[in-house]
C-alpha cells in the first residue's frame, strides 16, 4: 500500500539519513515530501496537520535540550490532531527505544539501524516494535562437524597414539585427578561429618598455600570481594542481555569473535564483558594467574587478584556466567599447572560453555609435567564430555619456537583422544609471527600465505571447527594502539577469507599495558575488525600460490611428526623426546607435578 | 477520577509525587489503576545516572504499560486485557498486580488512545486513575479530572524564576469551563447574534489564520471558538484585535473558549502566554474553556542533579525557604512530600478536593 510520507529533518546539519530514507521509500512508491530543515516547529505542524500523511519521519541528532524540543514538538502533533492519522517516527544519533517512547514517538532508529529496516516497518511488514539489535543466540561451534580425519595414514597414526597413551594412563592417578573427585563429592556434600572427611582428602592432596586459604588466610595479593562489591556489580547491571548489540561481522555468521578476561578482578572483567557484549563480542576466555598453576588445589569464594590473571574458582565462573548474557559464550582455561581436571569440574559445574585443554602444549610451553598433564588431561577431557563443554586446543608452543608442523600435530592428537573419550575439540592454529616463521623467513612477503597454509593443512586432513587465535595477529601487533588495532582486522579479515569458525582477538594495549589493559583499547579493536569486515564485504584475501607450497610442507610435517610420535611409546615419552618441539626448537618439556603421577 | 501528574522538567519529583499517592491510595483501599504516556521508572536518569525512584505497585492495582517493560517489572502480573495500540516499547496490555513490586510504566502516549484505555481500565473497576507524564509531554493531560503539576530546583534554581513559571501555569487554570459550549467544528468560528461563521479547518491558530479569521466580523460578536493549538503569535493578535473592538463601543465582553490549557500551555512559555492574555482587557473579553482539569496540587521538590563539570551530583535548595515563597503566591495547595507534614497536605488536596471548583 502506497504511504503518504512526510520527511522533517529537524536538525539544519544531520539531515543526510533521512534524505537517504526518503530515496529509499520514494522508489518503493511512497509519496515523499522533505520539508527544509528551517522550518519553525509550529509551521512544521501545521503543515503536517494539513497533509494528510500516515507517517511522519523526524530527523533529529540528540544533544542537550534535544530530548524537551522533540517531546514538545511530538506534544504539538499530538494537539493538532495529526497523531489521530499518521505515526510519528524519530530517528538520529543517540535514539534509542526508551527515549523515543518516553517522548512519545511510535518508534525510534538510532543510526545502526538499516535502511530496510525503517522501510519494512513503514510498510507494516517489520511491526515487533523491539529495538534494531542484533539478534543474539548461542552458538555452537562443533555443530555439523564430523572430525573424520581424511587422511588414513595419519588416522592410523592417531588411533595408535591414543590406544598407547590411553592405555598407558588408564591404570595411573594424581593428585589432580584424585582432587577432582573429591571436588565433585563436596560439592553434593551438605555441611556435616561427611564434608568434614571429604575436605580433610582435599587438603591432603593440596599444598599449603591451598589448605590454609580455606581456613581465611589466603595467599598474598588474593582478596574476598566485599558483599558491597557483589551489590553495587548486581545493582549496575539490571539486565542480563547484552544493551543494543552490534555485531562486528558484515552478514556472515562466522568467525565468532572471543576476548580474555583475566584483569585479576572478576568485577572489573565483568565490567569489561558487558562493554565488550555491546560492542558484538561472541565470548570471552577466562585467563587464571600463571602462579595458580603452580599448586595443587584450588581456592575457593568470589575472589579478586592484584596480578594478571582471574581466579578461576567455582563463585566466581558462575558470577560470571550469571551476568553475561546467555548468548554469550564462556571459556575457562584449565590446561596449564596442576589442577586441570579440577577447573573443568568448576567450568561444567559453573556453567561455563566451553574448556580449553592441550595435553602437548600444556607440558611444552605452560610448565607442566608431560607425564602429569597427560593423566590430568585425559580426566580432564573425560569431564569436559560428561559436561557437554567442547575445548578448544591452542597452539601457542608455536611462540616457543616449534615449527608449526610439530604443533599443529599435536592438536590432532588432543582432537583424536577427544573423539575418544567424547569430547569435541576446537582447533587452535596460531595466526602468528612466530619464531620458527621469523627465521625460516616464511613471512617475508606477507603474513597471508603462511595462516593460510595452516588452516589448508588442518582442513585437508580432519573435518573439525578451528578458531585461530590465540590472539590472531600474535608477534605483529605494537604498542602503537593504531597499528596494532589493524594488524588484529587484517588477520580478522583472513580468518573470515577462511571462513573459521572463530577467533580469538587482543585489546590494542593488550601486550604492552605493563598492568590492566583498559576498555577503550578492548574497543579499539573491534571497531579496528568492523570496519574491515564492511570493506571486505563478501570478498575475500586471495592467497598467492606461495601458500600452495606452504600447505604440502605443513602437511608433510604433520605426517612426518606424527609417524614419529607413533613410534613413541606413548605421549609424554614422545614430548620427552622432544618430538612434539624439542630443545634445539625452543622447547622445554614442564616440570610442575613431576614425581606425582602413580 | 483521572489524575494527571505532569512535571515541567526531568526531575522535578513527578515519580515520587506519584509513589506518594500510591501508597495513600492503597492505605486508602481504594480501587486504584496507573498508566503513563511516556517510559519511566527506570533506575537511574539516563542523562544525569543519578538514582531514580521507580514505582512499587500493591497487589490488585491495576497498570497499562507496554510488552517490553514487564520483563523489567519485579511485581507479580497478569494479563486482564490486550489493547489494540502500541508503543515504542511494544503492545499496550493492561494487567493487575498479583504480587507487590516495582513496575516500568509505559503505556498509551496519544491522546486519544489514553482515553480509550481509562476507560477500560475504569470499567474494570478502578475507581482513581493516576496517569504518569513525560518529559516535555502535556497534551495528553487532558484525559485528566485532576491535575498536579510537580516543579523544583531540577528546572531552575533561581525560585523566583520557578515560582513566577508556576503562577503563570496556575493563571492558565484558573478560567473556567464554557457553560454552554458550541458543538466542535474544525476550525475558527464566530459568533454574533444571528450569524455563525465558520473558517476552514485549520489545526495551528496562528497570526495569520487568526487575522484571516477576524478581517470580517459578524453583527454582534460574541463568541469566538478557537480549536486546537493556538500560538502565542496567534494570541498576540487576538488580543491586540479585541482591545481595539472594545473601543468600538462593543456592549459586553466577548466569550473566548479554547479547547483546553494545555492547548495555551503549547503556545509558548507560560509566562509570555499569561502575561498576553492578562493584557487582554477584561471588558473586551472573558476566556473560557471547552474542557479544563482541575488544578489540585503543585508539588515542589527543591532537589536538583548538580554538574560540576564531570559529573551530576545531588543538590538541595533550601525547602522551608522555597515552599514559603510558593505559598506567599500560589492559591493551589502547595507541597513538599519531603518536608514535615507535606506527605498529607499534598495527598489530601489530591483527593479530598472538590470535584468542581
Amino acid at each position: 500500500m502506497t504511504k503518504n510520507i512526510l520527511c522533517v529533518p529537524l536538525d539544519p546539519v544531520h539531515d543526510v539519513g533521512i534524505k537517504i530514507i526518503r530515496n529509499a521509500l520514494a522508489q518503493r512508491g511512497h509519496r515523499t515530501e522533505l520539508l527544509s530543515p528551517d522550518l519553525h516547529m509550529e509551521d512544521v505542524v501545521r503543515l503536517a496537520a494539513a497533509g494528510k500523511y500516515d507517517e511522519i519521519l523526524v530527523s533529529r541528532t540528540l544533544g542537550y535540550g534535544i530530548a524537551e524540543l522533540l517531546g514538545r514538538f511530538v506534544d504539538l502533533l499530538d494537539a493538532a490532531g495529526v497523531r489521530k492519522s499518521a505515526r510519528v517516527i524519530l530517528g538520529g544519533k543517540a535514539v534509542t527505544t526508551e527515549l523515543a517512547a518516553e517522548l512519545g514517538f511510535d518508534r525510534g532508529f538510532d543510526e545502526h539501524a538499516s535502511i530496510d529496516e525503517v522501510v519494512a516497518y513503514i510498510e507494516g511488514r517489520a511491526m515487533s516494535g523491539e529495538t534494531s539489535v542484533v539478534h543474539r543466540e548461542r552458538p555452537d561451534m562443533t555443530a555439523g562437524y564430523t572430525y573424520v580425519v581424511h587422511d588414513r595414514h595419519v588416522a592410523e597414526c592417531l588411533n595408535e597414539i591414543v590406544e598407547k597413551t590411553l592405555h598407558w594412563a588408564a591404570p595411573k592417578l594424581t593428585p589432580g585427578v584424585s582432587r577432582a573427585r573429591i571436588r565433585k563429592e563436596l560439592l553434593g556434600t551438605g555441611e556435616g561429618v561427611a564434608r568434614v572427611a571429604l575436605q580433610r582428602d582435599y587438603d591432603a592432596l593440596a599444598d599449603p598455600v591451598v589448605v590454609e586459604s580455606s581456613h581465611g588466610k589466603l595467599p598474598s595479593g588474593v582478596r574476598t570481594l566485599r558483599p558491597d562489591e557483589l551489590h553495587f556489580l548486581r545493582h549496575m547491571l539490571t539486565t542480563r542481555t547484552a544493551s543494543h548489540p552490534q555485531t562486528i561481522r558484515k552478514g556472515e555468521r562466522k568467525p565468532l569473535v572471543f576476548k580474555f578476561l583475566g584483569s585479576g578482578c572478576p568485577v572489573m572483567d565483568i565490567v569489561h564483558a558487558k562493554a565488550c557484549e555491546r560492542w558484538g563480542i561472541d565470548g570471552f576466555l577466562i585467563i587464571n594467574p600463571s602462579w595458580e598453576a603452580r599448586y595443587e588445589g584450588l581456592l575457593e569464594g568470589f575472589l579478586a587478584h592484584q596480578n594478571d590473571g582471574t581466579i578461576t574458582s567455582l563463585e566466581n565462573i558462575r558470577l560470571m556466567r550469571e551476568v553475561l548474557d546467555p548468548a554469550t559464550l564462556l571459556t575457562v582455561r584449565a590446561h596449564r599447572g596442576l589442577n586441570t581436571p579440577e577447573t573443568v569440574l568448576l567450568a561444567g559445574e559453573g556453567g561455563a560453555n566451553l574448556t580449553k585443554i592441550d595435553l602437548v602444549y600444556g607440558s611444552l610451553g605452560a610448565g607442566t609435567d608431560p607425564e602429569r598433564l597427560t593423566v590430568d588431561g585425559i580426566e580432564a577431557i573425560r569431564l569436559a564430555a560428561r559436561y557437554g563443554m567442547p575445548f578448544d586446543i591452542p597452539g601457542n608452543d608455536e611462540l616457543s619456537g616449534v615449527p608449526a608442523w610439530k604443533t599443529l600435530a599435536g592438536l590432532l592428537i588432543n582432537v583424536a583422544l577427544g573423539n575418544r573419550l567424547g569430547a569435541r575439540a576446537i582447533l587452535k592454529p596460531l595466526f602468528c609471527y612466530g619464531p620458527h616463521i621469523v627465521i625460516n623467513g616464511y613471512m617475508d612477503q606477507n603474513f597471508v600465505d603462511y595462516n593460510a597454509a595452516k588452516i589448508r593443512a588442518l582442513r585437508t586432513l580432519v573435518n573439525a571447527p578451528i578458531w585461530p587465535g590465540e590472539p590472531i595477529a600474535f608477534m605483529t601487533q605494537t604498542e602503537d594502539r593504531v597499528q596494532s588495532a589493524t594488524a588484529t582486522s587484517y588477520h580478522a579479515a583472513l580468518a573470515s577469507s577462511l571462513g573459521v569458525d572463530a577467533i580469538t582477538v587482543a585489546s590494542t594495549d593488550e601486550a604492552y599495558s605493563r598492568g590492566p589493559i583498559c576498555l577503550a583499547s578492548r574497543i579499539d579493536s573491534i571497531q579496528a575488525m568492523r570496519e574491515a569486515a564492511r570493506f571486505m564485504g563478501q570478498t575475500a584475501i586471495q592467497p598467492s600460490p606461495e601458500a600452495d607450497r606452504f600447505t604440502e610442507q605443513i602437511l608433510k610435517g604433520i605426517r612426518d611428526t606424527l609417524e614419529q610420535v607413533r613410534s613413541a611409546e606413548h605421549l609424554p615419552a614422545a614430548i620427552h623426546a622432544g618430538l612434539l618441539g624439542s630443545r634445539e626448537d625452543g622447547a622445554y618439556p614442564g616440570t610442575f607435578g613431576k614425581g606425582t603421577v602413580a | 477520577m483521572i489524575i494527571g501528574i505532569a512535571g515541567t522538567a526531568k526531575n522535578t519529583g513527578k515519580t515520587t509525587a506519584l509513589g506518594v499517592l500510591l501508597r495513600e491510595a492503597h492505605r486508602r483501599d481504594l480501587h486504584v489503576a496507573l498508566t503513563g504516556i511516556g517510559y519511566d521508572g527506570e533506575e537511574r536518569d539516563t542523562v544525569t545516572m543519578l538514582p531514580k525512584p521507580r514505582l512499587h505497585l500493591e497487589t490488585g492495582t491495576l497498570v497499562t504499560t507496554s510488552s517490553a517493560c514487564l520483563r523489567v517489572s519485579s511485581a507479580g502480573l497478569e494479563q486482564v486485557e490486550q489493547t489494540p495500540f502500541r508503543t515504542a516499547l511494544g503492545q499496550v496490555v493492561i494487567l493487575r498486580v498479583t504480587s507487590p513490586g516495582l513496575v516500568v510504566v509505559a503505556g498509551p502516549n496519544k491522546t486519544d488512545e489514553l482515553r480509550v484505555t481509562l476507560s477500560r481500565m475504569q470499567a474494570l473497576g478502578a475507581r482513581f486513575v493516576f496517569v504518569d507524564g513525560s518529559l516535555n509531554r502535556i497534551a495528553p493531560m487532558v484525559v485528566a479530572d485532576r491535575l498536579v503539576f510537580a516543579t523544583g530546583a531540577a528546572r531552575t534554581t533561581d525560585v523566583g524564576t520557578l515560582v513566577a513559571e508556576t503562577l503563570a501555569i496556575e493563571r492558565l487554570f484558573i478560567f473556567s469551563r464554557a457553560v454552554n459550549p458550541t458543538p466542535p467544528a474544525p476550525g475558527i468560528q464566530l459568533i454574533g447574534e444571528d450569524v455563525q461563521v465558520h473558517l476552514a479547518s485549520c489545526a495551528v491558530q496562528g497570526e495569520k489564520e487568526m487575522e484571516q479569521a477576524l478581517r470580517v466580523l459578524p453583527d454582534q460578536l460574541w463568541r469566538i471558538v478557537l480549536p486546537g493549538m493556538v500560538t502565542l503569535q496567534g494570541l498576540k493578535t487576538l488580543v491586540s484585535r479585541l482591545s481595539h473592538m472594545s473601543h468600538m463601543s462593543q456592549d459586553t465582553a466577548i466569550e473566548v473558549i479554547f479547547d483546553d490549557p494545555f492547548k495555551l500551555l503549547l503556545a509558548g512559555d507560560p509566562a509570555s502566554t499569561s502575561a498576553v492574555l492578562e493584557s487582554m482587557l477584561p471588558q473586551a473579553a472573558v476566556i473560557t474553556y471547552r474542557y479544563a482539569p482541575r488544578l489540585v496540587a503543585i508539588a515542589v521538590n527543591p532537589s536538583y542533579p548538580a554538574f560540576d563539570g564531570t559529573v551530576y551530583h545531588p543538590a538541595l535548595l533550601d525547602p522551608s525557604v522555597m515552599l514559603q515563597r510558593f505559598r506567599e503566591q500560589l492559591s493551589t495547595p502547595v507541597a513538599d512530600v519531603f518536608a514535615p507534614g507535606g506527605e498529607d497536605e499534598f495527598c489530601r488536596s489530591v483527593f479530598d478536593s472538590p470535584s468542581s471548583p
